[in-house]
């Protein structure tokens, strides 16, 4: 009976052993990133003219195919036309024309307390895995679909609403469309240049402006909330930076220093703004309190100190300073205490950038990992990335002059302004994080000095 | 105020939108007929006496015969060389196709050719990868797959993560990645008489999986 036993084990371990080797093992570690197809059909329309509810969709399309990250099925390979939101498609049409996504929506007009509003509704199929893909909506909680809604002029944020929660379902990042672009619009000769304060949405449309070109102003910055504004202007002859109020369209110098104060950028708590003070020819970063109006000085250092940018954790900050003979990049903490360095030993400000060339402008990404900067090195200028100890540089961009990158608010992309040649007009630019999908964003007029808001409410 | 814009308001859609009850095609699109295995002939039930003793009895016997089979097989032939053209594999011996079941270490050139059929088409034609994601290295995927004999998807699991993460997540969007990718290649079409090899198999996809 034992040795029957025994054989039985023996067979069952026999067994069990063949099975789980003969099962293919099927490894693929990279394949080249190839954009998601995804099918947008015209939105529905309840209750509003057609025109309206392709306008939107038309937008979510734009927006999603700006990204690269996504190839927009042509229309005219639809199979299936009788959609509607309640309903699920049938996925075998969808699966022919190979679309992995597909996106299906309405727009109708409703009534509340007399008011005319405009509301959006979208739902998104796996067409492969025959599901319904489930958004998470903005309390954290699984839903079938998003729906937003608001006044029939702001209809272009509804698309970039929808845009945003199918850029997120579909990458797992927040999205970026429904933002704003802060910028310098520049027109007139080069000798008698007019720059004026711009703000657009982040596709470019609605583009208006803020001041009215009498004083020139530069490095406009937006505060977290994207209800103010800090930038640098000429008014009253001397370069001072003001804040720019969008609610009540109004302006005021911040601080009451003595000299020259530039280049400001607001904390990532909104709460002070760091800037550079000038003084008898040196210049040191500050940060202002913006309730108490206090200055605190951060460095003290006969070198030029500028650019400061704060980590999005607000303990420590990043600027650009020529205190090693050329300008680099250089990171403190923000209470001046001193830390250890990636090159070795300690110090209060660490230098982490020691290629050739010069290093300026650098802005701390919003996910914390990266820095921004502009780089000039060899007759050319690059916008590049690096790590924050120092590591991993990736120059992304090579012009004649790519300058003042910012990031958009999920860390994904970068945007810069170039100007293609000497003596041509400058242009906004972004490129992606990886350094693919460099794109001009249509202005008006010549910009430059662009930056980027958060996510608006 | 030409700078603020109206607030948008978020609806709760659970609430407006009625959950789908999903309609049925009054037209069904073509499709042809699932190919099933030949169902194998089931033995005539014949309730045992002493179902222990009977089973072990019977594993000796298939031991023996095993072992008796093993003896009059001859030394195995030489694998066919892998790069043979693709039509190749449908005229691939069934003899050799058996031998790809002996396992570890013996792996067949069709077991190879089946592998790199089935890479080639993830990696080129229905997966996008995960270098676009945040730490890329750190969203790999696993899961099991079978596969009916027409190449359709019979079962398709998780196994690694074992379930997609709720919410929006670089991993969430990997592990849809990975399963789209699996779901988008099929129908796998590979030689039917080597479908043993292939009815199951387990997907790795992620940077971490790089063979050393």
């Amino acid at each position: 009976m034992l040795r029957k036993l025994l054989i039985a084990l023996t067979l069952g371990l026999m067994s069990s052993w063949t099975m789980a080797f003969a099962q293919l093992e099927i490894v693929v570690d990279r394949a080249d990133l190839k954009p998601t197809p995804i099918a947008i059909p015209d939105f529905e329309a309840i209750g509003v003219d057609l025109a309206t509810a392709a306008e939107i969709s038309s937008i979510v399309k734009a927006d999603l195919e700006s990204t690269g990250l996504f190839t927009v099925t042509d229309e005219s390979a639809f199979i299936q036309k009788d959609l509607n939101i309640e309903v699920a498609p049938r996925f075998a049409d969808w699966k022919i024309i190979k679309t992995d996504a597909l996106v299906v929506g309405s727009v109708e007009q409703i009534t509340r307390d007399g008011n005319p509003l405009l509301r959006g509704s979208v739902r998104m199929w796996d067409v492969y895995g025959e599901e319904l893909m489930r958004f998470e909506d903005s309390s954290g909680r699984q839903v079938s679909g998003r729906r937003f809604t608001t006044t029939p002029e702001d209809l272009r944020r509804i698309a970039h609403k929808i845009s945003d929660a199918i850029y997120t379902r579909l990458t797992g990042e927040s999205g970026y469309f429904d933002t704003r672009i802060v910028y310098i619009a520049e027109n007139g000769p080069k000798n008698e240049r007019v720059k004026r304060l711009a703000i657009m949405d982040a596709d470019g449309a609605n583009v208006k402006y803020l001041t009215s070109g009498k004083f020139t102003v530069l490095t406009p910055r937006f505060s977290p909330e994207a209800q103010q504004i800090t930038y640098m202007s000429y008014e009253g002859g001397m370069p001072r930076v003001y804040l720019y109020d969008l609610r009540r369209a109004r302006q005021e110098v911040l601080g009451n220093f003595r000299s020259m104060t530039f280049a400001p950028r607001f904390s990532r708590d909104g709460q002070s703004v760091l800037l550079t003070q000038a003084t008898n020819g040196n210049s040191d970063i500050y940060v202002m309190d913006l309730q108490t109006r206090e200055n605190r000085r951060l460095t003290d250092h006969p070198a030029i100190d500028t650019s400061p940018s704060m980590s999005p954790d607000g303990r420590q900050v990043v600027f650009n300073s020529d205190r090693g003979g050329s300008p680099q990049l250089y990171i403190m903490n923000t209470d001046g205490s001193p830390r250890t360095c990636p090159s070795g030993g300690r110090d209060v400000a660490c230098r982490i950038t020691f290629g050739s060339g010069r290093y300026s402008t650098p802005v701390w990404s919003p996910r914390g990992d990266l820095i921004a900067f502009t780089k000039q090195t060899r007759g050319k200028f690059h916008i590049g990335v690096i790590g924050i100890d120092g590591s991993g540089e990736r120059l992304l961009t090579e012009s004649y002059l790519d300058e003042g990158p910012d990031w958009s608010p999920n860390g994904r992309v970068i945007t810069f302004f170039r100007e293609r040649a000497p003596g041509a007009s400058p242009n906004l630019w972004s490129v992606d994080l990886t350094g693919r999908n460099l794109r001009r964003l249509r202005t008006p007029t010549d910009a430059s000095d662009p930056a980027w808001s958060p996510l608006l409410e | 105020m030409p700078s603020t814009a109206a607030p948008i308001a978020e609806e709760d859609p659970e609430d407006l939108l009625p959950d789908f009850e999903e309609e049925k095609d009054t037209e069904e699109p073509e499709e042809t007929p699932e190919e099933k295995p030949e169902p194998k002939p089931k033995p005539a039930p014949k309730p045992p006496a002493d179902p222990l003793a009977d089973f072990l009895n019977q594993s000796e016997t298939t031991f023996k015969s095993e072992i008796e089979t093993r003896k009059k097989q001859p030394e195995p032939k030489p694998l066919p060389v892998v790069d043979k053209p693709k039509t190749a594999l449908k005229d691939a011996p069934k003899p050799v196709a058996r031998e790809t079941r002996r396992g570890a270490g013996a792996r067949t050139a069709n077991t190879a050719r089946i592998e790199s059929l089935i890479v080639s088409r993830i990696r080129n034609e229905c997966w996008a990868g995960v270098d676009d994601l945040p730490y890329p290295e750190t969203l790999n995927v696993k899961m099991k797959l079978e596969v009916n004999l027409n190449g359709t998807v019979a079962d398709l699991r998780l196994i690694s993560p074992t379930r997609r993460p709720l919410g929006n997540s670089p991993m969430g969007t990997a592990v849809d990645r990975a399963l789209r990718a699996v779901n988008k290649c099929a129908p796998y079409r590979l030689p039917k008489e080597d479908y043993d090899q292939w009815k199951e198999m387990n997907i790795y996809l992620g940077l971490g999986f790089t063979k050393k």
